[in-house]
């Protein structure tokens, strides 16, 4: 997902820079025509806004929570996206782990925008173990029921863990640790399990590495 | 004959077509954008110098296709690849085909003149080895078969006396099949025919054949 949000909007971004460049290359030659320079800021103004527009469809639906909202039974869930994420394990090195809890009640949710949390939490566990040594590298994702009517879901890796000064900003939009990142990710996940009442976090494990915590409110049983 | 140089540009978004048509022109590169790969391969071959500034995802033919493509059917245009997202296996697969460079979206506008650049000067040099090429072997199709023995044998070096030993031939027969060979492919001396010879491309000399 965030890979398709940096195409959508690196593909506006290319046509303002180019353009932009091109406008001061041509006044700098003493090419000041304003017909064409008029055309070139129509164009940039008209690429500005298609960036735009990309960012806040993404908020759109991701604070709507999408509108789907069905029964969900999260061991099939967690056990598609890891299915779906072992090519990327093995180009990672990475050892990919579930710990499962049989017969979780359900959750009520929209099955692409979970699964979408788990492919980003589980992306960024990879990511953050590219300079672990092969044999520590490990992701174990967990079920668990909780007290309270929620389940929770964690995803721990071994690497580096989160630095202090971070802590606070891993959510926020446009933060990021990656050289390449956007900084959209985690605040697009935030949002998506905020949108289905549940709550986020993130720690330090135990032994190392970090751990992304998110829970979900167990299904109400529908009368009929 | 000198060729005016021609850059392409091959993307399926139009403001990133734009950008690059009017960037290119305002560094004064003659350029022709294409919104498909394969509306680029319909247009007839430049016969100069060309640079194509090509994106990696596109649907139907993309980056990565097209350059296969392009290698199948022995097309030498230089390409520079551009990518909103790309990774190190992409990079390193397309720069092993022989792309000049592989920039990020949003590139650097400098950075992209510099190597559309050093793609045009590369697909010059190019041009001009494969125009020595065929001008060489032009040369070389002129010799009978038995010119081209002894021309063959007179490249390693032999003595006159030996190419005659090692082709059962007088050595004033070998004189002057010599003679002619040096008279058809206009040169003097030993040292000119090794160098036409491997403008031709004919490493190892030995496997050219000369057309019967």
């Amino acid at each position: 997902m965030t890979a398709s949000i940096a195409h959508e909007v690196n593909q506006p971004l290319s046509g303002i820079i180019s353009n932009a460049s091109a406008g001061q290359r041509f006044i700098d030659r003493g090419e000041v025509d304003p017909e064409r320079l008029r055309a070139i800021l129509v164009d940039i103004v008209a690429d500005g806004r298609r960036a735009t527009d990309v960012i806040r469809n993404i908020r759109n639906t991701v604070k709507k929570g999408g509108t789907i909202r069905e029964p969900l039974d999260l061991i099939q869930v967690v056990r598609n996206v890891t299915q779906l994420m072992e090519p990327d394990a093995d180009s990672h090195s990475c050892e990919l782990q579930t710990l499962l809890v049989s017969n979780l009640p359900m959750v009520e949710g929209d099955p692409v925008q979970i699964q979408q949390v788990l492919v980003n939490l589980i992306g960024n566990a990879f990511d953050a173990m590219s300079d672990i040594p092969l044999a520590q590298r490990k992701v174990e994702v967990t079920t668990r029921l909780n007290g309270n009517g929620t389940i929770g879901i964690s995803v721990r890796d071994h690497g580096p863990g989160i630095r202090e000064e971070t802590r606070n900003q891993l959510f926020k939009q446009f933060f990021t640790t990656k050289e390449d990142g956007l900084g959209m990710g985690l605040a697009i996940v935030r949002s998506i399990v905020e949108a289905h009442r549940g709550t986020i976090a993130a720690e330090n494990a135990e032994g190392g590495g970090a751990r992304f915590y998110f829970t979900l409110p167990v299904r109400k049983e529908v009368q009929s | 004959m000198t060729l005016k140089p021609l850059v392409f540009v091959i993307d399926d978004d139009e403001s990133v077509r734009k950008g690059l048509t009017r960037l290119l022109r305002s560094a004064n590169h003659k350029n022709e954008v294409f919104a498909s790969a394969s509306e680029f391969l319909a247009r007839a071959p430049h016969p100069g110098p060309a640079c194509v500034i090509v994106d990696v995802q596109m649907p139907a033919l993309n980056g990565l296709e097209f350059q296969e493509a392009l290698i199948k059917r022995r097309r030498e245009e230089q390409l520079v690849f551009i990518t909103g997202h790309g990774n190190i296996p992409m990079c390193a697969q397309v720069m092993k085909a022989g792309a000049v460079d592989f920039l990020l979206k949003p590139f650097k506008p400098n950075e992209l003149l510099q190597c559309v650049d050093r793609a045009l000067a590369r697909s010059a040099k190019q041009r001009d080895v494969a125009a020595g090429r065929n001008d060489a072997r032009r040369l070389l199709d002129l010799l009978t078969p038995r010119e081209f023995e002894v021309m063959q044998l007179v490249c390693t070096g032999l003595l006159n006396k030996q190419v005659g030993a090692e082709l059962g031939m007088a050595e004033k027969t070998v004189k002057v099949h010599r003679g002619r060979v040096m008279q058809k492919l206009r040169i003097n001396s030993v040292a000119e025919l090794a160098r036409l010879v491997e403008r031709a491309g004919a490493a190892p000399l030995f496997r050219l054949r000369p057309k019967v």
